[in-house]
């Protein structure tokens, strides 16, 4: 099979898994979409060598949280931003996903993307610090105070630090 | 699922129609590695994975325009135009546009994803400017030029066979002129490269393969779009020689 191929049928299956990583990561749709391409370009340059080393999703995801981090501070979030309330008609008034969002919306980039990285991606603290190039400590630290924001702004029980 | 796992896949509900297509991100892919190839044509040490893994044009954005900096070096490892790129940049495409040495026969055209055509644009060590070329008969070539700080790989072509080189002045500067034949299809890349005092270097190379045919086509698969290259090693010669052509 060429690399065409191959890499189609990994975006094909993987597109919607790495979309949602990076709407959690950047909370807008066009923008993780933007992230995403950005992040697909790269592994197909480098795609025979990752998928030999079977380092493939890995690859994709630092890619991901690079690109979320670039636009970010290269004032991504100064431009035009999706409104986040709902408009005045046809939308319900605060369903799950809007409280979600905002709460997300809420925490520094730094402990979003633990959150992120931790509790939907499912990386160990350890993946985690390795990835970010910050320390298991940091990574803990960062993940005790996201969590204690979203349970704050969510008004949930549920979010408790997993060990 | 966890239960953070699963209130966090409630922000999905509003999710709208997954719209990225696979054969636009494997083109935008293709014409990554063929920037990746030109910028490390020939070259003899140049550090390929630091390349693979930096380049970005797919989505790049202008940087902001302020003071003078150096790189800004993420959490992630991941590198951020330096503050004062954009006016570099600016300044570099001023004076290759206006130095009108791409002769007025030739239509410059831009590339997907890379601003301009010519346009530079800042890349990790180096700022890069890129546009096919075709002249009035319909003939489609190449012409890419890179101007590189000081701390960036050697860009420098090997001139060891098949590739043939000769050492020229331009400018006042001792220009490399290099031939050399890529894949075995018929397609030469000619290139210039000199070296300043100061450690930068000025790297000009034009292809007989345009970027739209080597992207459609795939790695090694196209034949030249032009019978005879739309620049000559002169002209790339007198490019690298531009004064204004510095950082």
């Amino acid at each position: 099979m060429d690399r065409d191929q191959e890499f189609g049928e990994y975006m094909d299956a993987r597109a919607l898994v790495m979309l949602r990583t990076a709407y959690l990561l950047c909370g807008d749709w066009h923008r993780a979409e933007d992230i995403v391409q950005i992040a697909l370009t790269k592994l197909y340059v480098v795609w025979p060598r990752v998928q030999r080393g079977g380092t493939v999703d890995a690859y994709v995801r630092k890619m991901l949280v690079r690109s979320a981090i670039d636009e970010s501070r290269r004032g991504f979030l100064r431009r035009e931003r999706a409104v986040p309330d709902p408009p005045d008609v046809s939308v319900p008034v605060a369903t799950p996903d809007l409280d979600v969002r905002r709460a997300l919306a809420a925490l520094p980039l730094g402990q979003r993307t633990v959150v992120v990285l931790r509790y939907w991606e499912d990386l160990s603290v350890t993946e985690v610090a390795r990835l970010l190039g910050r320390t298991e400590g940091t990574v803990k630290s960062q993940a005790a105070k996201g969590l204690a924001t979203l349970r704050n702004l969510l008004g949930t029980p549920m979010f408790e630090e997993r060990r | 699922m966890n239960d953070i796992k699963r209130v966090l896949a409630t922000a999905f509900e509003a999710q709208p129609p997954v719209r990225l297509d696979r054969a636009q991100v494997i083109e935008s892919g293709r014409r990554r590695l063929w920037r990746r190839r030109m910028a490390m044509a020939g070259g003899t040490v140049l550090a390929v994975a630091a390349i693979v893994t930096t380049t970005v044009f797919v989505g790049f954005r202008q940087p902001q325009q302020l003071q003078v900096g150096t790189p800004i070096v993420t959490g992630s490892g991941a590198q951020t135009p330096p503050p004062s790129s954009a006016g570099v940049a600016q300044r570099l495409t001023k004076v290759l546009a206006e130095s009108r040495i791409v002769p007025a026969g030739i239509t410059l055209q831009a590339l997907p994803d890379s601003g301009d055509a010519l346009q530079f644009q800042w890349e990790r060590n180096r700022y890069e400017a890129a546009a096919d070329l075709v002249n009035n008969q319909g003939d489609e070539g190449t012409l890419f030029v890179m101007v590189a700080e000081s701390k960036a790989n050697d860009a420098r072509p090997t001139c060891a066979p098949p590739n043939t080189c000769v050492q020229r002045e331009f400018g006042g500067r001792s220009v490399q002129l290099t031939t050399a034949p890529i894949g075995s299809r018929g397609e030469v890349l000619l290139m210039a490269h000199t070296k300043l005092p100061d450690g930068v270097q000025i790297y000009a190379m034009t292809s007989n393969v345009s970027v739209k045919a080597a992207t459609q086509h795939g790695k090694g698969a196209s034949s030249p779009t032009t019978p005879a290259h739309l620049l000559t090693l002169d002209q790339l010669g007198q490019i690298t020689g531009l004064a204004g052509l510095k950082l």
